[in-house]
């Protein structure tokens, strides 16, 4: 297997160069990053020059990418942004809130994904598989911004209103991760930050949870279907054994690659969601740099979510092998 | 999570009804709306029914997070920094939403003590102290001045030959005409000296900065500390490094969540009403609306879209107004064009144009009171403003623009004229793209003209290079104006830096000579109103209207006040909370 991962990760690295260079190109030439202060008709010409070189403007964009990808592989450094701002800081920064909105999503994602899948799988034709059938391909047609305009206009406000006028305190945030300003104990910033997060979440747990539940009925019906699971239930073992001790781990196999990939998808920021919801994540930050045309900030955020897609796929190929000792990786 | 005082949606929308069915009743039996126009000020405050006390928190949502407290550093110059930083920060003077300059008199008093040479002394109140104990004294002064008269040099520009100043300041107007600060008669006096006259004078210090921590935070180089002291890494670990001379202080600063102001405890003037000014940085203004209707925000600046304004306008218990500021739209006319080189053809394009129609489907959308801009130096709220455009190019005059044509020579070729020698008269209109605002403009722009016989094809560029290489014949862009009107200089002069049109008019050039240091202010505006006859005259540019902001707030916070050459926080230290 170690020799598999090594290939893996050295043809990863061309590609992500790659990538790198290619974004670069399309974001250098996509406007003008300084046409706020050509603007200003008080900023002078040299300020303006100056500008250009702290950003290497003057230079051509071959170039800018040679010196960017330099002080990348060789200093470790991913330079400052156009106002001056460290690349880094933002990146975690933003990495920290799109992992907590991330985690909770999926993680959800997966405990009712699977819940349903394998209920479905069981009790397959039945008025549960039809209704989790038609919402999980509901799901997969709901655009994102929409749902989340949705949830705050339909659910949360209407929702809030109503915990007030039975006395309660508002619960269901929609925008940021915490109520602004909010000052109070443990337990009352653990209640804010859950009212915060269960929207976002949620919105981002529908599509997830549409495809999980879909993998683990299809992988469950295939291994219900297979002759060693028809042999644990001849030989008398309950169907609940059957399912649980021969039949799930077998099943989640694929289901678990699908999550892996999955992950490394949604981290690269869940950007709509963000948006919508207003937290400060990668997405946000991808969002805003573009507009902006902020190089090097786009370029960090393609270093970052490209690394994490490959090791994900990584994982994902690694997992599987493990799981299924009928893989080999060569 | 935080509560909402005011009722639910359910009898909210009751109220709603039975209100508008007042509304029906009242409209029928009552006279027109007074339309007294638009301008960058709404001097009533928004209308709210309760009286705020003091005490309690306000939450104001901020559309654009600052990448830097200072934002006289050209990289920071935001004016959303602005609007925080000037409840931080002494401030001298403000701006009154009628554009006249406003003195702090909590904090100083100003006059011009001499006028030639120029000489003006600001006597500071005894008890004005940094939010740290530090008295502010005359090296905070003479910082400010410092880091933005353009004097400290690193070398020259290897392109375009100009000294590279150490300082980065985003203007250096006004202090560069400076030769000396220094003490009084008293710690508190602090006597300005100009070497030249600088007309707009007032508008200098604003804000005064706290040299000391400044100082620190450059590690003992002040330089260092205007550039990139006040950065938001540096800020946000180090929040003793922004001290106060206002009546709030900053006690909290999360990059990417929010920044909160508190009662400054220091300050020696009236105290503030709210405890608490909470800033969350909510960059998206589209989830603003819903944001306020949940009750997470008290008060928005957004950015003033239509169905924004809509959206915001049907929830119960908001109050909002739509004003019109300081930044306005016009057309640049490129005189390099060999069609746009005569006069007569730009008078022919102004006289074609139907500015009236333009407002009424663009700003008027957001509210009726939007007018024709007539007047590139002052706007129409402000009493320096003259409508010099109105009586000439107030209506569209097709026969008019068609009799111009002709008389430079040109001739009706199937709809669109023709020159002899220069050829058809077909121009390209531009703008940054994408913008759909712009863009419905330059569509009317192009319907009205060709009515005239102007050809005009749509040319949208993806950023603003074509302004600095000319390669444009009809610019549609924006400036920001109004406070400081002498900053008009480098759009119209002969050699102006930002004089796009490239229309060189001696006459003008010497009456910015005149105003720029004239110090008798009824005096200066004529001469700038002379400014503006001259350029209807020659029509380099053609002023269109300002555009819409939109200031929103709960009713349960009263004294929220539209102020268009300030920005939405000029009086947050007003703003109270209704128990």
């Amino acid at each position: 297997m170690l020799p598999f991962i090594v290939r893996r990760l050295l043809v990863s690295i061309p590609l992500v160069l790659l990538s790198s260079f290619l974004v670069f190109v399309m974001v250098a030439n996509a406007g003008d990053p300084l046409e706020d202060l050509r603007l200003n008709p008080r900023t002078t010409e040299a300020q303006i020059a100056q500008a250009e070189r702290n950003l290497n403007l003057d230079k051509p964009v071959l170039e800018r990418y040679r010196l960017w990808i330099t002080d990348v592989l060789v200093e470790g450094d991913l330079g400052v942004d156009n106002k001056q701002q460290s690349v880094g800081a933002q990146l975690r920064r933003s990495l920290f809130v799109t992992l907590r909105l991330v985690l909770a999503a999926i993680f959800i994602a997966i405990v009712a994904g699977l819940a349903v899948g394998v209920v479905s799988a069981l009790r397959q034709y039945s008025l549960f598989d039809y209704g989790s059938t038609f919402a999980a391909f509901l799901f997969f047609s709901l655009p994102v911004f929409w749902l989340g305009v949705l949830l705050k206009e339909f659910v949360a406000l209407p929702l809030n209103d109503a915990l007030e006028d039975l006395g309660f305190a508002r619960f269901f945030g929609t925008v940021q991760e915490n109520t602004p300003g909010f000052e109070g104990g443990f337990w009352d910033r653990l209640n804010d930050t859950a009212g915060h997060l269960v929207l976002p979440a949620f919105t981002l747990v529908v599509i997830s949870f549409a495809q999980y539940s879909r993998y683990t009925r299809a992988s469950m019906l295939d291994t219900m279907s297979a002759d060693y699971v028809r042999t644990a239930q001849a030989k008398g073992l309950s169907r609940s054994r059957v399912v649980t001790r021969h039949a799930l781990r077998n099943a989640l196999i694929p289901v678990t690659t699908v999550i892996a990939l999955d992950f490394g998808a949604v981290f690269g920021g869940a950007i709509i969601t963000e948006q919508v919801f207003q937290w400060k994540g990668m997405g946000t930050l991808l969002i805003d740099n573009i507009r902006q045309l902020d190089v090097n900030m786009v370029q960090g955020w393609l270093l970052v979510t490209a690394v994490t897609v490959v090791v994900f796929n990584l994982v994902a190929d690694v997992l599987y092998a493990y799981l299924d000792p009928r893989i080999r990786l060569d | 999570m935080r509560r909402r005082d005011t009722g639910s949606r359910g009898r909210g929308i009751k109220v709603l009804a039975l209100l508008m069915g007042l509304a029906l009743i009242a409209a029928a039996c009552g006279s027109d709306d007074d339309d007294d126009g638009g301008g960058a000020a709404v001097d009533e405050p928004t209308e709210t029914t309760v009286e705020g006390e003091a005490g309690g928190d306000i939450v104001f949502a901020v559309e654009q997070e600052p990448t830097g407290l200072n934002w006289l550093e050209a990289n920071d110059n935001a004016a959303w920094t602005a609007y925080i930083m000037q409840l931080v920060w002494a401030m001298p003077i403000f701006y009154e939403p009628d554009g006249t300059a406003g003195i702090n008199e909590d904090f100083v008093d100003i006059e011009l003590t001499g006028e030639d040479p120029q000489v003006v002394t600001y006597t500071m109140n005894p008890d004005a102290v940094w939010s740290d104990g530090t008295a502010i004294t005359v090296d905070d002064w003479v910082y400010t001045w410092e880091s933005q008269n353009c004097t400290q040099t690193t070398g020259t520009d290897p392109e375009t030959g100009e000294p590279l100043y150490a300082y980065n300041a985003a203007s250096c107007f006004g202090y560069e005409d400076i030769e000396s600060i220094e003490e009084g008669d008293s710690s508190s006096e602090i006597v300005v000296s100009y070497s030249s006259p600088y007309a707009d004078w007032i508008s200098l210090f604003q804000p005064l900065f706290p040299a000391h921590k400044f100082l620190e935070a450059g590690n003992g180089d002040p330089v260092a500390g205007f550039n990139t002291g006040f950065k938001v890494e540096t800020i946000a670990d180090n929040l003793d490094l922004v001290v106060s001379g206002g009546p709030y202080i900053v006690t909290e600063y999360s990059p990417g969540e929010q920044m909160i102001l508190e009662r400054n405890e220091q300050w020696w003037g009236e105290p503030p009403l709210a405890d608490r000014i909470i800033l969350p940085f909510i960059t998206d203004a589209a989830q603003q609306p819903s944001a306020m209707a949940n009750g997470e925000i008290d008060v928005m600046f957004p950015q003033a879209q239509i169905d924004l304004v809509d959206q915001t306008a049907a929830i119960a218990g908001v109050e909002s107004v739509v004003g019109f500021g300081t930044f306005w739209e016009h057309v640049d006319m490129n005189v390099e064009n060999v069609h746009l080189g005569k006069l007569e053809v730009r008078q022919a394009i102004a006289k074609a144009l139907d500015r009236d129609d333009i407002v009424e489907r663009l700003p008027a959308q957001f509210d009726d009171s939007a007018e024709v801009l007539n007047n590139r130096i002052f706007f129409p709220a402000d009493e320096r403003y003259e409508a010099n455009g109105a009586d000439e190019y107030g209506e569209q005059d097709l026969e008019a623009a068609r009799a111009l044509l002709e008389g430079a020579g040109y001739v009706d070729d199937g709809g669109t004229y023709t020159h002899p020698t220069d050829g058809p008269l077909n121009l390209r209109i531009t703008w940054r793209d994408p913008n759909p605002r712009r863009e419905q403009t330059a569509q009317l722009v192009q319907s009205q003209l060709v009515e005239a016989g102007i050809g005009i094809d749509l040319a949208p560029q993806p950023d603003f290079l074509w302004l600095d290489s000319g390669n444009f014949d009809l610019g549609l862009f924006g400036w920001t104006g109004g406070k400081v009107p002498s900053s008009n200089d480098s759009i119209y002069r002969s050699d102006g830096g930002q004089n796009h049109a490239g229309l060189a008019i001696p006459e003008v050039d010497a009456l910015f000579d005149e105003a720029n240091i004239e110090l008798d202010e009824e005096t200066r505006s004529g001469l700038m109103n002379e400014i503006d006859v001259l350029l209807w005259e020659q029509l380099p540019t053609i002023p269109l209207f300002q555009v819409p902001e939109f200031l929103a707030n709960v009713d349960t916070i009263s004294n929220v006040v539209y102020n268009g050459y300030e920005g939405p926080a000029w009086n947050t230290f007003a703003w109270a909370v209704a128990n």
